[in-house]
């Protein structure tokens, strides 16, 4: 048998294919922008003496932290482009024609992203629980704030992916900004222009609208779970509701991603 | 007897152009690749040579006819193992190096992590371009993205091998690397499907040549069979046409050039006496090797003879 005989087998099935994640990983990491977002990340782990509670790592509601923030960056940064690069380059193709399905590709580059932007949140998160033992105030809500933070940017990363599937070139990463601040507008413009159309005895139309479109706005995003953590640190009860959500949120635009990579590379087949 | 490598039974395709009628670029080709052989796509551009690859592979929906890789369809994973691809001019992740993306393709194929980088690192030093495969891609030349492309078609040693363009942007030297190259993966037993301009090199290391144009497949030549013909340049060969008929009945005779059938290149020196001997006076003697050249350009230019009689 020659040294080059597979050995083996390369599961047809599989969701994510490994190679291609590490690929990935290994790739979007070298970005010099991604690099500068990293230093940066782990930089505001030396901050972590000033926070309240582990919660503050990633997290900090109402007002972002500045680690939270770089997070959202790094994850517009690293899901740039992360499928249709690929396809545009014309090296899925040539990946597809090896022995890995379109889902594992697919799979692939979504573990990939998630793979870079985990080792990124790492860094600070390691940074802080060492000063927290080093400063003798370490709690076991610390070892929650990594999974906790990575699961709701993980669901970020699912959409933002998904949507790479049917843009060009990295207008997944433009859109999926624009759609936050037009969530921001609906979210706080429309429920201050009501309020005001409110004293003004005007615009009943606008506030029903805008009490409906509240209701619902809460889900159009990952639910974010920073709470989660703080819960563990009051030794308040864990509600795990928005960690649910999130998960269903990234099974959710996985296969649609999945799906809508696809139906791309079919269309472009048959064109 | 074991099914081809490569099957292509009245595939056709049709490319929709916005707003105007659909351009057919495969019409209605059939031709097969076995094992152990070297065949060539010809044509102009635009003939359907690079598509007719890609629907051998299913990289393309076809609109007619079948596709069989050994047998079987092409969409199977496992068939899929067995077959390399070059496209013409390949573009990788830029921030990899070579060997970083020859270790992924030979990680989809299954390699194990030591055996994929040994494979990788032989291919690039075997491919001349061991130096470069350890810089990101985005500073290759064409030819380093050409050998590069070249290197991940080979590492799974494939039994079918399908290069589009293969010599495009190669210097001299790769060029015969690439020879060398085709003659040894023949000398496996690996099956080969290529398309190229160079119709010098395409004579010296291919089996069969298929001519194309406009979708169409004109003609079928088999390159070894015209690899062994004496060209004679004889000054009076007009006066003794009757007396060479005698003794080499199945010469070909034009102007002064006659065209001669022999086993190989050492039968010369006894061709050339025969001759001598019958009062020819010659005036050059070699073995006959730019038929493809001529074929080519009549077909091409549409003199149509070959066309009428060309079925694959």
């Amino acid at each position: 048998m020659s040294d080059a005989t597979p050995t083996s087998a390369t599961a047809s099935n599989q969701l994510i294919s490994w190679p291609i994640a590490l690929q990935c990983a290994r790739e979007r990491l070298r970005s010099g922008p991604a690099i500068a977002f990293i230093v940066l990340l782990a930089c505001t782990g030396f901050y972590s003496s000033g926070m309240r509670s582990p919660a503050q790592i990633f997290g900090g509601s109402p007002i972002p932290s500045i680690a939270h923030l770089i997070v959202i960056g790094l994850t517009l940064l690293l899901g740039s482009g992360i499928i249709s690069e690929e396809i545009e380059s014309g090296h899925a193709q040539l990946v597809l024609l090896r022995p890995v399905s379109r889902a594992a590709f697919f799979g692939g580059r979504l573990a990939g992203a998630g793979l870079a932007l985990f080792a990124a949140m790492l860094l600070p998160w390691i940074i802080s629980c060492a000063l927290a033992i080093a400063a003798g105030d370490f709690v076991p809500a610390y070892l929650l704030a990594l999974p906790v933070a990575f699961v709701e940017t993980l669901a970020w990363l699912a959409l933002i992916a998904a949507l790479s599937s049917v843009l060009r070139g990295s207008g997944n990463s433009l859109w999926a900004l624009i759609g936050a601040f037009l969530w921001l507008f609906a979210r706080y413009g429309l429920a201050g222009a009501s309020a005001l159309a409110n004293q003004l005895h005007r615009g009943e139309l606008l506030q029903a609208f805008s009490s409906k479109v509240q209701l619902v706005l809460p889900f159009l995003r990952p639910q974010g779970t920073s709470e989660l953590v703080e819960q563990q640190y009051q030794h308040a009860a864990i509600d795990f509701g928005p960690l649910l959500f999130d998960l269903v949120w990234i099974a959710a635009f996985w296969t649609l991603g999945a799906y809508l990579f696809s139906r791309r590379e079919l269309a472009r087949r048959r064109a | 007897m074991s099914a081809p490598a490569l099957e292509l039974v009245a595939v056709s395709k049709r490319y929709a152009v916005g707003g105007s009628s659909p351009v057919v670029a495969v019409d209605n080709v059939s031709f097969q690749v076995q094992a152990g052989q070297v065949v060539a796509l010809l044509g102009p551009n635009g003939a359907g040579k690079t598509t007719a690859m890609q629907l051998a592979l299913a990289l393309l929906d076809r609109d007619a006819g079948e596709v069989r890789l050994f047998g079987e369809d092409p969409e199977l994973l496992e068939v899929r193992r067995r077959v390399g691809f070059a496209p013409d001019a390949p573009l990788f992740p830029r921030r990899l190096t070579g060997l970083e993306v020859l270790e992924l393709h030979a990680a989809l194929l299954g390699l194990d992590r030591a055996q994929a980088r040994s494979r990788a690192v032989a291919l690039l030093d075997q491919l001349g371009i061991a130096e470069a495969g350890r810089r990101p891609c985005s500073g290759y030349s064409r030819g380093q993205g050409q050998r590069l492309g070249l290197a991940s078609a080979l590492l799974g040693e494939p039994e079918l091998l399908l290069l589009d363009e293969p010599t495009a942007g190669l210097d001299p030297a790769g060029v015969a690397a690439m020879r060398e190259l085709l003659s040894g993966l023949r000398a496996r037993g690996a099956a080969v499907l290529l398309n190229s301009h160079l119709l010098s090199e395409v004579e010296k290391v291919c089996d069969v040549a298929l001519f194309m144009k406009d979708g169409k497949l004109l003609h079928r030549h088999a390159v070894a069979e015209s690899a062994h013909r004496a060209e004679v340049r004889v000054a009076n060969l007009e006066a003794l046409r009757v007396k060479v008929s005698q003794l080499l009945p199945d010469a070909r005779m034009s102007g002064d050039r006659l065209s001669v059938a022999v086993q190989s290149a050492s039968a010369m020196p006894a061709l050339v006496k025969l001759l001598d001997e019958a009062g020819a006076q010659i005036i050059e003697a070699k073995m006959e090797g730019a038929m493809l050249e001529r074929l080519y350009l009549e077909i091409v230019e549409g003199k149509g003879a070959l066309a009428a009689q060309g079925t694959v």
